[in-house]
Order: C-alpha cells, then sequence, then structure tokens
C-alpha cells in the first residue's frame, strides 16, 4: 500500500516536472523548390513574420504546420512564441531564411491534448 | 425479482466516463490555423521600387486597413482567451456534474471572425507584394 503510494507520488511528480509541452510538425515541401542540402542555418538567425515581405524577392521552399501540446491539464497553456521556436526549428531544417505569413490558431482541448495551439508559416529563402 | 445491480453501475461507469469525453471535447476547442495562402508562382517577384505617388497612397491605405485588423483581431483573441478559463473549469465539472456544461461557450462566431480577418489581411498582403511595397514601420 505505501509502496503504491509513493509510485503514485513519484509518477505526479514527474509529470508535473518534466516536460511542460511537446510538439509535432509537417513539411509540405514546395514544388520545384531550390536545393538547399547542406545549408547550415542558425535557428536563432531565421526571421518569423505574420506579414509577408514584399519588399525582397525571395523563393519559397515549403509551407510548415507546427502544433505545441501541453503535457498534463495542470501545464500552463502553449504560446505563439513556442510555435514560432518549432517553426524556426523545421525552417533551420530547410535552409530557410525565413517564415512568413505565419498565422497561430486558437488554444484549445484537441485530441492530442488538453491545450494544443497550432501555428503555419511558409519558409522561404532570400535571392541573391 | 430482477437483478439491476451490476449492469446499472456498469452503464454509469460508461455514461461518466462518455460525460467527461464530451466535456474534454465540448470544453473549448482548439482552432486550427487558417491556411496558408497559394505559393506565387516562381519568377512573380516584384522588384522594382513604389515610386507613383498613387501607389504609395495605396500601400498607406493597406497598412492603414491592417492595423484595423490587427486591432480587432487582438480584441477577439483576448476574449477568447478570456473565457478559456471559464470553459475549462465548466468542462471539468461538467463530466462530473453534466449541468455546468451549458456554461460552456465555444465562440464559433469570434473564431469564425478570426478566420475571416486572416483572409482578408492575406490579401493585402497579396496586393502590398504586387505593388511592392515597404514594409510596415517598425514590423
Amino acid at each position: 500500500m505505501r509502496r503504491g503510494k509513493m509510485v503514485a507520488a513519484g509518477a505526479a511528480v514527474l509529470l508535473l516536472s518534466g516536460c511542460a509541452t511537446w510538439s509535432h510538425s509537417n513539411v509540405e515541401p514546395a514544388a520545384a523548390a531550390p536545393s538547399t542540402a547542406g545549408r547550415v542555418v542558425d535557428p536563432a538567425s531565421i526571421v518569423v513574420t505574420k506579414e509577408d515581405i514584399s519588399d525582397r524577392p525571395y523563393t519559397v521552399l515549403a509551407d510548415i504546420e507546427a502544433t505545441v501540446n501541453k503535457t498534463t491539464i495542470f501545464h500552463p497553456d502553449p504560446t505563439p512564441e513556442l510555435v514560432n521556436e518549432k517553426l524556426r526549428e523545421e525552417a533551420a531544417n530547410l535552409g530557410a531564411d525565413a517564415v512568413i505569413l505565419v498565422r497561430y490558431g486558437t488554444v484549445g482541448v484537441s485530441f492530442m491534448s488538453w491545450g494544443s495551439l497550432d501555428g503555419k508559416g511558409r519558409a522561404v529563402v532570400f535571392k541573391k | 425479482m430482477v437483478k439491476v445491480g451490476p449492469l446499472f453501475s456498469k452503464n454509469r461507469t460508461a455514461a461518466a466516463f462518455a460525460a467527461i469525453l464530451l466535456a474534454g471535447v465540448l470544453a473549448s476547442c482548439a482552432r486550427p490555423a487558417p491556411s496558408l495562402p497559394d505559393a506565387p508562382a516562381a519568377g512573380a517577384d516584384v522588384q522594382r521600387p513604389v515610386t507613383g505617388a498613387v501607389e504609395v497612397a495605396k500601400c498607406e491605405q493597406l497598412d492603414t486597413r491592417l492595423e484595423m485588423l490587427d486591432e480587432e483581431a487582438s480584441r477577439l483573441e483576448y476574449e477568447v482567451r478570456a473565457k478559456r478559463s471559464q470553459n475549462q473549469a465548466a468542462g471539468y465539472f461538467g463530466g462530473l456534474f453534466l449541468v455546468p456544461l451549458i456554461a460552456i461557450d465555444d465562440q464559433p462566431a469570434e473564431k469564425a471572425r478570426l478566420d475571416g480577418i486572416q483572409v482578408e489581411r492575406d490579401d493585402i498582403y497579396y496586393e502590398k507584394r504586387r505593388l511592392a511595397c515597404p514594409a510596415r514601420p517598425g514590423r
């Protein structure tokens, strides 16, 4: 009985102190996207904007969708900043310079979590 | 004599489980991010600078409209966020007692308007790109 309580308490501590969020993403490469293989990009250097970049030519690499979920009902809701972080990660993997036209859903219950926030953006590389 | 005890108890457990599931689903569903607009065709980049007075005025008008849409979206997002705690509480208690479920307001009108705002923003971004408007100040 006492051991059972200890296991339950341990599990609760793990749940509450572990990762506050987890995420998944989906990348849809653009048709005829240029090859950026081998291009190393620091995620922190990637521009993330809700708007289009209208004064600088670019080429579309892919459309990215990222969803951040809170781990348990007790964790705080995911924020747009966390979605941006995930979009940056995926864009860096693609060798992109920016993620444009970023938009977010609304935090709410999904089949996967008590608090999910969805975001989408377009990974682009600037023309030299 | 009809034995209803165990059967009733089983049904009750199933009903409670279904109610909790329903409450979870109804406790303010997540709204997915609006779809991205179509990607521009290759070679469709506009590279000429904005020079004409008409184009400059048009760019300013578009920026003003964007500011208005931003303000409206911020207000709606605040309203949806503010209701989330209430919806969650109603959902959790609704799972146990069902009655609080009527307190849940999923705000479909606000969420639909947020989607509509994004469509209008995308149209403006397209027009700004076509005119090669400069970025909005402070963006």
